[in-house]
């Protein structure tokens, strides 16, 4: 770093703090300010002073289903971050990283293992396309799996998982399919633990365990003998309507 | 009004908790712990949302992304470096300019007008004016004293989520000029108000 790149993100750290500077000129900031201490500081007081300015802003309650929308995503995730951290086959979640944490650009290298759903796939929530033509249920729930797809079908009891264009896991592990009842820990969708496991990327697989209604069926990538309780974060999780 | 899930004794004893310790068992997967954080933040956090984006739906998407967004990288939360609130709201505020960026100009209708003068929609109900009376007025006071150049481009970043270029266009001022008048507003509001401490809750 020279002293007039130096110069150069100090005179833009005011532009910075405001959230005024556009995406490739923040990423530079955020990663100056990752090894300089003087920046850091300075940018990071003036965030506060910045962030002092919602107090002219009017206070207004958000809907009262907002909570219960947020709450909704979250509380499956709990659920399965709670069943990692007691397997013992993996630490999971990296200690935090001082710096600047508030820095909402910065942070995804230094997320916990949890952000990494952000980025392998997020919950997109369920729909339900009806009944079929012989008076079968049928549910088709959808999540995002990376830039591919996935939903649960079930016909007569008798559920699939449908994915399309999962990314193949890393590191010769396999994936294994979760049910997780209500706010119950995940569980192996079967206790035969080879009946859950599957490694097709695009396919129809049978889901070994009966679904009930509000049940969340999750994939995690594990070790080719499977896992009691999941060691990754899931790539794919579908709650049923 | 949706009645919360959680047991009533389970969240009594979290209310007690303070912001650090709760983040702390939120680290550990507890999701009522997190529960408690958004009723206290939540409220200030969709405010600011609504004051950029100046819609109720977007405003609450907004708030959507950044309490998940928090959420699952709680561990990245550093409290020497500041408050949880603040924190939260620097989440809030990147997300709801990356929003402003992405629907262009019609999601900035509200950004010239005066903070003061800005109407709310009718279906919005208005729980107090504004969090603290004599805060706000610390707060306009020091926007007020400072050069008229230098208040002007902080509102239209801060809550307009503009670009310092496109400030700079707007106003036909260099560039370089806006980033200085944001560096020096800053500035002299950092002074102003240090002395006060830093905002909780």
């Amino acid at each position: 770093m020279t002293e007039s790149e130096h110069r150069r993100i100090f005179d833009s750290l005011g532009a910075f703090a405001l959230g005024a500077l556009a995406d490739s000129e923040r990423d530079a900031v955020a990663a100056h300010i990752e090894t300089c201490p003087v920046c850091a500081e300075d940018a990071s007081a003036m965030q506060r002073a910045a962030t002092r300015l919602i107090d002219v802003v009017p206070m207004l309650e958000p809907a009262p289903d907002l909570r219960a929308r947020i709450m909704a995503v979250v509380e499956p995730e709990a659920a399965l971050l709670r069943a990692a951290s007691t397997s013992p086959q993996e630490a999971r979640v990296r200690p935090a990283r001082r710096g600047a944490a508030w820095a909402d650009a910065l942070s995804l290298r230094w997320a916990s293992a949890a952000a990494a759903l952000l980025i392998l796939g997020g919950v997109l929530g369920a729909t339900v396309l009806g009944r079929d033509g012989g008076g079968t249920r049928t549910r088709t729930l959808e999540a995002s799996v990376g830039r591919g797809h996935a939903w649960v079908e079930v016909t007569n009891g008798q559920a699939h998982l449908v994915v399309n264009g999962l990314r193949a896991p890393s590191g010769g592990r396999v994936y294994e399919m979760w049910v997780q009842h209500g706010r119950e820990d995940p569980r192996p969708a079967s206790t035969n633990l080879a009946d859950t496991l599957f490694v097709v990327r695009s396919g129809r697989i049978d889901i070994p365990a009966r679904l009930a209604t509000g049940d969340r069926v999750m994939v995690t990538a594990e070790p080719r003998s499977g896992s009691h309780t999941p060691t990754t974060i899931p790539v794919v999780i579908t709650t049923s309507a | 009004m949706k009645i919360p899930r959680l047991a009533a004794g389970r969240t009594t004893d979290h209310r007690r908790l303070g912001d650090e310790d709760l983040m702390s068992l939120v680290r550990g997967g507890d999701s009522a712990a997190y529960e408690v954080i958004y009723e206290r933040h939540g409220g200030v956090a969709y405010s600011l949302a609504f004051r950029m984006c100046g819609r109720k739906q977007a405003a609450e998407d907004v708030v959507q992304e950044a309490f998940l967004s928090a959420w699952r990288r709680s561990q990245s939360y550093d409290a020497a470096r500041g408050s949880l609130r603040t924190w939260l709201l620097g989440i809030v505020h990147h997300r709801a300019v990356d929003a402003l960026r992405r629907t262009g100009n019609d999601g900035r209708r509200r950004v010239d007008m005066p903070v003061e003068e800005m109407e709310l929609d009718a279906d919005v109900s208005v729980d107090t004016e504004v969090i603290d009376r004599d805060q706000a007025d610390m707060v306009r006071g020091a926007l007020t004293d400072l050069p008229a150049e230098q208040s002007k481009v902080i509102e239209l970043a801060y809550f307009g989520g503009f670009t310092h270029t496109e400030i700079a266009d707007m106003l036909g001022v260099p560039v370089g000029t806006i980033k200085g008048r944001m560096r020096l507003g800053l500035t002299k509001l950092r002074t102003r108000f240090e002395p006060m401490g830093e905002l909780l809750s």
